[in-house]
């Protein structure tokens, strides 16, 4: 027989029982039993009670009934003075009932008086502390459960974030008090209903939240994770109020813009007053007061550039900067950095070694400030006299690779790392004094990686230095969904929604006289060496278009002139993109009653275009459509359907 | 260019600004008027007839919008065109103008060549559709 404790002390029974015979008994049943056992005998109840207050006892016997009590009290008392220790009741065989009942009060167990044995006792003895010990560590397993328990509910109860779990149904199965909070209803209202927002793994979301009773509306981060709610897949949504940081970054961002409105009035104004004196609007001047003049120019050109880079560094350190993506064709673009720098060329060559390259898919104004930067960083390394500056374009792995050379000094290799930092300026060896801010290449590194280009340096000491970044080519339907997704997480525009007009120029290519014919399709893949602007008609072709013959070229050019138009007319915001036999505005308006208002205008104005555009053909009508992201479609594809449908209705 | 002088109203509240635009345009060959503010503004369009608005959107009294958007409702000078002169920073400005039914708008700092430009389209379109 085990011994649950210690060996060397003896347990210690405490045995309550008026019957001296059983009494005498259980004495001698322990006195034979395999380890030292110390019994104290009471024969009434108090004594009981008082002597479990005294000693540590292992196990109590009680003899039942005891007079002037009710039945079943002694066991009662016993358990709820030491609820540890296990109790074995003792019946006479009459009321063997009692015994059953005392083992629901609590007892372990019940002896019958007069069916004792040596062998009956020890088992229910061992039995009853064996039980008891088994009971103790349960309830210490649940409680630790409990606690364990507790502390998560705490910390997930307590959690300033809000907490929504959601089945792979859409439906939410809990939310926390912080989640209640943010979502201005309760629990019991949430359970089982849908879950409003996007779930995407990938990135952090922002969505707004109102209440039910419209105050109060939050700026709210959701971070979702896969997790597992009761034995099932579940998202788990983190939902962070970032309201009042929000509010900051807005107070700060109107901080930048008013002070920056402030700094540029007047510079604007003494650009003016050089402008129209150079324009001789104020009368004559004399070939010196020219030559000062420009150089004032020059200066103020300096300051507002420098006012311009440190914006748009603090708008990419925000993470505000924000593309306007379109279709780029890069020689003209070049053609416009070289235009605009004319003023601080001089005597230097510029050579052009363009080979023929796809359009590219770039933010046209960003691309010119990297060109326009990485010239008069070669300007400023180059020698008036002698000086070279070659632009190239070549086809590359990653799209377009476009390289600025000069022939200056040269930059050191160890210093070539430090070209891209903020603020770094590479002295010394290669020019006696710093020459511009040091923000030029950085923003330039920065615009690049906004396109997923990559930027790099090129030099040798005493040969030159050479500048080559890359940008994507554009593809139409590419174009498209990424134009949609840039547009969504525009920041701070507060851009609840997209809108989408789609033209159709199906009439204008009737009129062009190119009805659609089976005639053999040519393909980018037939024309290894084609023109600038001709490859999109491989993606042309993927999105169903068919025929591309003389006539469609003429279409393009078209398309072409459509797009510039109706870009011109339309915020920077905007985009235009042409798709198929198709032009595409992407807004960024929510609202449907905005939407129609420009797309009234819109159809107005391409109308008149396309008239003048097909010539003798007669008037041209234009048909167009809406659509509006979100509620004609998530997903860029099924919006575009949405929009072509009701475009097919309307034809 | 016909003999007679078109009118352009200038509408911004730096007087330098409108000083050098005022300027520029009156060598090129326009009949300038300029207005302060947002009610100056409507007033001088009723008494003065400018034939194009060059509108900024930040004024005292009544900024560009509320101009422009009484000006678009009027059934009589809905058909001068307008210009808004928006902040380069501010993009949504150039959205909300042509939601308000501007013409054309041009964002700051611009080029005083390029404003004379435009001025001159906007004529040229204004009178081709009268």
């Amino acid at each position: 027989m085990m011994r649950p404790d210690k060996v060397d002390d003896p347990l210690r029974l405490l045995l309550i029982e008026r019957d001296r015979g059983s009494a005498r008994l259980v004495q001698k049943f322990l006195a034979s039993a395999d380890w030292p056992w110390k019994v104290e005998h009471v024969t009434t109840m108090q004594e009981g009670l008082e002597s479990l207050s005294a000693n540590g006892v292992s196990i109590v016997l009680v003899g039942l009934p005891i007079p002037e009590m009710k039945p079943l009290d002694p066991v009662v008392q016993v358990c709820a003075r030491v609820p540890h220790v296990p109790v074995l009741a003792l019946v006479s065989p009459r009321e063997e009932s009692l015994g059953l009942d005392a083992v629901q009060q609590g007892a372990q167990d019940y002896l019958v008086r007069g069916r004792l044995t040596q062998e009956i006792f020890t088992r229910a003895v061992r039995y009853a502390i064996e039980r008891r010990r088994l009971l103790g560590e349960l309830e210490r397993s649940v409680d630790s459960l409990q606690m364990s328990e507790t502390n998560l509910k705490n910390v997930i109860e307590n959690n300033a974030d809000g907490i929504v779990v959601v089945n792979p149904d859409g439906r939410i199965v809990f939310v926390n008090p912080s989640a209640e909070a943010l979502l201005g209803r309760s629990f019991k209202e949430l359970l089982d209903s849908t879950f409003e927002h996007p779930l995407t793994t990938e990135k952090v979301t922002e969505i707004h939240l109102v209440r039910p009773d419209g105050q109060d509306r939050r700026t709210v981060e959701v971070q979702v994770v896969d997790t597992i709610w009761e034995g099932k897949r579940a998202s788990l949504a983190a939902l962070h109020d970032v309201t009042e940081r929000k509010r900051v970054e807005q107070m700060k961002d109107e901080f930048v813009s008013t002070v920056s409105h402030e700094l540029r009035t007047p510079l604007t104004s003494m650009k003016g007053v050089v402008a129209l004196m150079l324009n001789r609007a104020l009368g004559d001047i004399n070939p010196e007061q020219e030559d000062f003049l420009k150089t004032m120019r020059q200066d103020i050109d300096r300051l507002a550039e420098l006012i311009n880079n440190i914006l748009d560094l603090s708008k990419v350190d925000a993470g505000k900067m924000m593309l306007v993506r379109q279709r780029v064709h890069l020689p003209s673009l070049v053609e416009q950095a070289v235009r605009s720098s004319q003023a601080i060329l001089g005597q230097r060559t510029i050579e052009r070694r363009f080979e023929p390259v796809p359009d590219v898919f770039a933010d046209a104004g960003r691309v010119l400030q990297v060109l326009v930067n990485l010239l008069s960083n070669a300007v400023k390394f180059t020698q008036d006299e002698g000086g070279m500056i070659a632009f190239e374009l070549k086809a590359s792995p990653a799209g377009v690779a476009i390289t600025i050379a000069d022939n200056g000094p040269g930059i050191p290799k160890e210093d070539q790392w430090r070209l891209f930092q903020k603020f770094e300026q590479v002295r010394e060896s290669w020019t006696e004094r710093p020459k511009g801010t040091g923000l030029g290449l950085a923003i330039c590194r920065e615009i690049v990686d906004l396109h997923q280009g990559t930027i790099s340096v090129q030099s040798d000491l005493g040969k030159g230095t050479a500048f080559s970044f890359t940008l994507p080519v554009y593809d139409p339907a590419t174009a498209f969904s990424q134009s949609l997704q840039d547009m969504k997480s525009v920041e701070g525009a507060d851009l609840q929604g997209v809108s989408v007009v789609l033209v159709s120029l199906a009439d204008v290519e009737r009129r062009l006289g190119s009805l659609p014919s089976a005639v053999p399709t040519i393909s980018a893949e037939d024309l290894p060496s084609a023109p600038a602007g001709t490859v999109r008609n491989r993606s042309a072709e993927r999105l169903g278009s068919s025929s591309w013959n003389g006539t469609s070229a003429k279409l393009e050019e078209v398309m072409k002139e459509g797009e510039e138009m109706i870009r011109k007319r339309l915020s920077r915001n905007d985009r235009v993109l042409s798709l198929e036999r198709s032009l595409i505005a992407i807004l960024a308006v929510a609202d449907v009653a905005g939407t129609e208002t420009i797309a009234q205008r819109m159809q107005k104005v391409c109308e008149e275009w396309a008239t003048k555009a097909v010539g003798k053909a007669g008037p041209a009508a234009i048909v167009l459509a809406t659509g509006h992201f979100p509620q004609d479609g998530m997903e860029p594809e099924v919006l575009l359907s949405a929009v072509r449908a009701r475009l097919n209705a309307a034809n | 260019m016909a003999d007679v002088k078109h009118r352009v109203l200038v509408v911004d509240d730096e007087p330098n600004i409108a000083k050098i635009v005022k300027k520029q345009l009156e060598v090129s060959g326009y009949d300038v008027i300029v207005a302060v503010d947002g009610e100056m503004a409507l007033t001088k369009v009723r008494e003065e007839h400018p034939e194009v608005i060059l509108l900024d959107v930040m004024l005292p009294k009544r900024n560009g919008y509320e101009v422009l958007g009484i000006l678009k409702q009027d059934e009589q000078l809905k058909r001068i065109p307008v210009m808004m002169l928006t902040a380069r920073a501010q993009q949504q400005d150039q959205q909300t103008s042509l939601e308000h039914g501007a013409d054309a708008y041009l964002a700051k700092p611009f080029q005083l060549e390029e404003l004379v430009e435009q001025v001159k389209a906007l004529l040229e379109r204004a009178g081709s559709t009268t």
